[in-house]
């Protein structure tokens, strides 16, 4: 069975690739930016006045719907090309990234931040988890230039 | 000087022209506007969601809003810089650009925004919701939302009148050109 691109929706008229990628960036913002208000905080910056679990606790639903969002707008985005995102180096990266932010988000990062009294691990944790989602950023701007 | 002729002088500079043909630099720029987003932009949906009383309600909206402000004013200044740096460097066909048009025209709002709901909602104190915080929370989303969709669309504009279909179905070739991305793929289908 050979795939058809140009039967792809997103291949086949001009609004729907933009608009998939809106709400790609739009949902970035959600998990990302979620996840990055609790980093802030383990290193004691922006919302001093909230103890970082709390802040979990209320982040928490829209990280996952900004993840949620997230994934399946890129899988469609994938479809589009499935062999020229195969075969970027960048977007591996960008895999690998990803999968590995997930279990580190889910598991030792999460740990950390609910963890009272606050761990002295949480400048690591919390400067790691940054510096992951932005290495996740930056390998998915260069999809494009590579 | 025309406001054409403002933008021609910007693409001249040479910082303009060094970001326009460095391979690099572009790419770079373009990630720190990004990130920026990602994590500044956290600022100002955290913000807007208890405004909408839909995160930290235990929090006074004052609370939540000073604290997050100097963080809001870096994430501003990094996500402009960048943006300025990118828009100088094709500052020719970003003049006619009707999508970078209406995204300065929705920034624009985004000042008057802040200058209307300043003393009734982000400034005011007490523990009580201010009575405009759901109003001022859904138009500031609205506004940013509208921003960053421009913002991808900047990408995809094409001049009238002139026949480069950014998808060209023929011969069983499809060809999207990424206009602003600097990268033409083209693949043959089926």
């Amino acid at each position: 069975m050979i795939y058809d691109l140009a039967a792809n929706p997103l291949n086949s008229n001009e609004w729907s690739f933009p608009l998939t990628e809106c709400f790609h960036v739009a949902s970035m913002v959600l998990c990302i930016g979620t996840i990055a208000v609790v980093d802030l905080r383990l290193l004691g910056i922006g919302l001093r006045n909230q103890t970082a679990a709390q802040l979990v606790r209320a982040t928490e639903g829209w990280t996952i719907a900004g993840f949620s969002i997230v994934i399946t707008s890129g899988l469609l985005i994938f479809s589009s090309d499935p062999l020229k995102y195969l075969h970027s180096a960048p977007f591996q990266l960008k895999m690998t990234l990803l999968l590995f932010g997930i279990l580190y988000n889910y598991t030792l990062h999460r740990k950390v931040a609910q963890s009272s009294p606050p761990s002295a691990l949480r400048f690591v944790i919390a400067g790691f988890s940054l510096a992951l989602w932005a290495a996740l950023v930056c390998s998915s701007i260069f999809i494009a230039f590579w | 000087m025309s406001i054409a002729q403002i933008f021609h002088w910007i693409q001249s500079t040479g910082w303009a022209n060094a970001l326009r043909e460095s391979d690099l630099a572009y790419p770079i720029v373009l990630s720190l506007h990004l990130c920026g987003i990602a994590f500044f932009g956290a600022a100002i949906l955290i913000t807007n969601l208890r405004l909408l009383g839909l995160a930290l309600q235990q929090s006074p909206v004052a609370d939540i809003v000073r604290q997050l402000r100097p963080w809001k004013w870096a994430g501003f200044i990094l996500v402009v810089t960048c943006g300025f740096l990118m828009a100088s460097a094709k500052a020719d066909t970003y003049y006619p650009n009707t999508w970078f048009r209406i995204k300065m025209l929705l920034l624009a709002l985004v000042g008057i925004h802040a200058l209307v709901f300043r003393r009734s909602v982000y400034r005011a104190s007490g523990a009580v919701l201010p009575r405009n915080a759901r109003l001022a929370g859904c138009l500031s989303l609205a506004l940013w939302l509208g921003i960053l969709s421009m913002g991808r669309w900047i990408a995809y504009y094409e001049k009238p009148k002139k026949v480069n279909a950014s998808l060209k179905v023929s011969e069983g070739v499809v060809g999207r050109e990424y206009s602003d991305l600097g990268t033409t793929f083209n693949y043959h289908a089926g």
